[in-house]
């Protein structure tokens, strides 16, 4: 049962997409940043060893610590925005800049440890400028891009102007040749720049054309629901009038049959009796079209599969097919051991296997009996079997069994109120569970209906 | 016997009820809108309603009514007995039973799909009126 009535919740709207995604993204950057900690600390360990200046170990210490430190920090937070304790959008793009002004100030260390242009290093502030690009407006984006690209080349600015001593790790002649020459310095600065805005535009592009994308899928969305609101209410109103007026004369033929207007003649009252099942039967036929026509639709707005406890239901539905015979049919049902779940809608599976049990109870003989099981298959899934020992199905009707309104000869001189649709519906119900549904019958000796799930392991999954 | 409301905007189906009613005893008013409910209710001084949910102009009029009295404290002791052709179909978000009788969402003492056999409709009007 909905009882969402507007329908729309659990749609996400382009902004919740877009702090989704930047949320994933926050958590990979910092998943990968303690593999750049591993390395610091390890660079900063074993690289003196191996005859890289000791100040270059002590700067990989350094920023190993201090990486270490923030992304414990920004860890704890991230851990705060899963819980929804903390602001959703600002506040997760003030982390997300944090996140990057530290990865930009230990690149800036780090590429001063390393010589400065000796080594291709200050070019890791490429994938900061793309990931910032994607997730912050093209004019914040291409401040922080310029903010890396300033502090990638900070060291050496500052060793040219002699603020710090120049490090160099492969002797003096490679860098002395660089610093030397302006062309090849300035050369090296501006394919950095270059490079840096290259990909700042090009992550920019690609932002701009997703965001055009959410927010047309979003507004077709909205168009959907809308549509299907307008079919549901006019399916409700179209049922309405076809109902209505068939309840009002069934209403009159039993209040006639019932004698409120006086005792009938025993003719008159058996016309009365057929008016009134003939009612019973368009009631039921025109019941099972709208219901078929809706599962078959699969459009469930506002309305998603959770976890349902099938033991617990299929007790109801045995209960209400026990007490609503007249057949003398005995419906058995051991509930299992342990909860079995599966994931659905409880409406779904009362179609499901209301329609079942209810066909294995109409064409059992009287006096008969229906078997309903839950079980596991080999691989964990749920299975549920509904067994009777009635009329069962010929070997050349079984190819007919889920077409609409087909019935079996033997089953219609069995019964004739029925209206050939009980099966077309659990089946649509089964699909729309994402459960398989399996019939084997004998003629003569019964049909056994097997209903398996997807494997589920319990109720949150 | 008791006094009944019926408030249904079908003239055959509040003349069907009406024939079991009365011929079981009870006095029976009818009303074929939901406007101005609480004042009806007020006038007739009711024993219970019966109360249909979909009226011409409003899918939920008959829930809106239902909700209305309910939170009216003059008149929300009155048991109301929901009688509706519409329920049970998948997707409609219009399906419900006993079950589902709530006072936030469908705040009624009993639900009845129509057509409802006399017998059953005695017993659960006897059953309401009873207190149950």
């Amino acid at each position: 049962m909905k009882k969402d009535r507007d329908g729309l919740a659990g749609v996400l709207h382009a902004d919740d997409i877009h702090h989704r995604e930047m949320l994933a993204r926050v958590h990979w950057a910092v998943r990968l940043r303690w593999f750049f900690v591993a390395a610091c600390l390890a660079a900063g360990l074993f690289l003196p060893a191996v005859g890289l200046p000791r100040l270059a170990g002590g700067c990989f210490l350094v920023v190993g610590g201090s990486l270490a430190a923030a992304n414990a920090l920004f860890g704890w937070r991230l851990r705060g925005h899963d819980r929804g304790q903390t602001a959703a959008g600002a506040a997760l793009r003030a982390l997300c800049l944090g996140q990057v002004a530290i990865d930009y100030l230990g690149l800036s260390v780090v590429t001063y440890a390393l010589g400065s242009v000796e080594t291709p290093v200050m070019f890791l502030v490429l994938p900061n400028c793309i990931l910032v690009a994607l997730y912050f407006p093209a004019r914040q984006s291409l401040a922080v891009a310029l903010a890396g690209f300033f502090l990638a080349v900070l060291p050496l600015v500052l060793e040219l102007a002699g603020v710090i001593p120049t490090e160099r790790i492969f002797g003096p002649d490679f860098k002395d040749f660089i610093l030397a020459s302006p062309v090849i310095l300035l050369s090296y600065l501006a394919f950095l720049a270059l490079a840096i805005l290259f990909c700042w535009y090009l992550a920019s592009v690609i932002r701009r054309s997703l965001l055009a994308n959410e927010e047309t899928i979003e507004a077709r969305y909205r168009d959907l629901l809308q549509l299907n609101r307008e079919k549901t209410t006019a399916v409700l109103r179209g049922t309405h009038e076809l109902k209505a007026p068939l309840a009002a004369i069934r209403s009159y033929a039993s209040t006639l049959r019932d004698g409120y207007c006086g005792v009938l003649p025993d003719k008159a009252r058996h016309v009365v009796e057929r008016i009134g099942k003939r009612c019973d039967r368009l009631l039921a036929t025109i019941t099972d079209v709208i219901r078929l026509g809706n599962l078959q639709s699969g459009v469930r707005v506002g309305e998603t599969l959770h976890g349902v406890e099938i033991g617990k239901l299929l007790a109801e539905e045995v209960a209400e097919a026990a007490a609503g015979g007249d057949k003398g049919v005995t419906v058995l049902y051991e509930p299992p051991p342990a909860q079995v779940w599966v994931r659905a809608t409880e409406e779904h599976l009362h179609t499901l296997f209301g329609n079942l049990i209810g066909n294995a109870v109409r064409y059992s003989r009287s006096g008969g009996a229906v078997r309903v099981e839950v079980a596991a298959t080999g691989e964990g899934r749920p299975r549920v079997t509904v067994r009777d020992h009635g009329i069962g199905i010929p070997s050349e009707a079984m190819s007919h069994i889920f077409v609409e309104h087909y019935r079996a000869g033997n089953a219609v001189r069995h019964d004739d109120s029925g209206t050939g649709l009980g099966l077309p519906i659990a089946k649509a119900a089964a699909t729309l569970l994402g459960a398989e549904i399996t019939v084997e019958s004998e003629i003569d000796h019964g049909t056994v209906c097997t209903v398996t799930f997807p494997g589920m392991t319990g109720k949150e999954e | 016997m008791a006094r009944i409301l019926i408030v249904d905007d079908d003239p055959d189906m509040v003349e069907s009820l009406t024939l079991v009613l009365e011929g079981s005893g009870h006095e029976v008013v009818a009303r074929f809108d939901t406007a101005q409910i609480a004042a009806a209710v007020r006038e007739v001084h009711p024993d219970l309603i019966i109360l249909d949910v979909i009226f011409p102009d409003d899918d939920q009029a008959g829930f809106k009514a239902a909700r209305l009295l309910a939170r009216d404290a003059e008149v929300q002791h009155i048991p109301v007995l929901m009688l509706s052709a519409v329920n049970q179909l998948s997707d409609l978000g219009f399906s419900f039973s006993d079950k589902d009788i709530s006072r936030d969402y469908l705040p009624v003492a009993g639900f009845l799909e129509k057509p409802v056999e006399p017998a059953r409709l005695l017993a659960r009007i006897g059953e309401l009126l009873r207190g149950q």
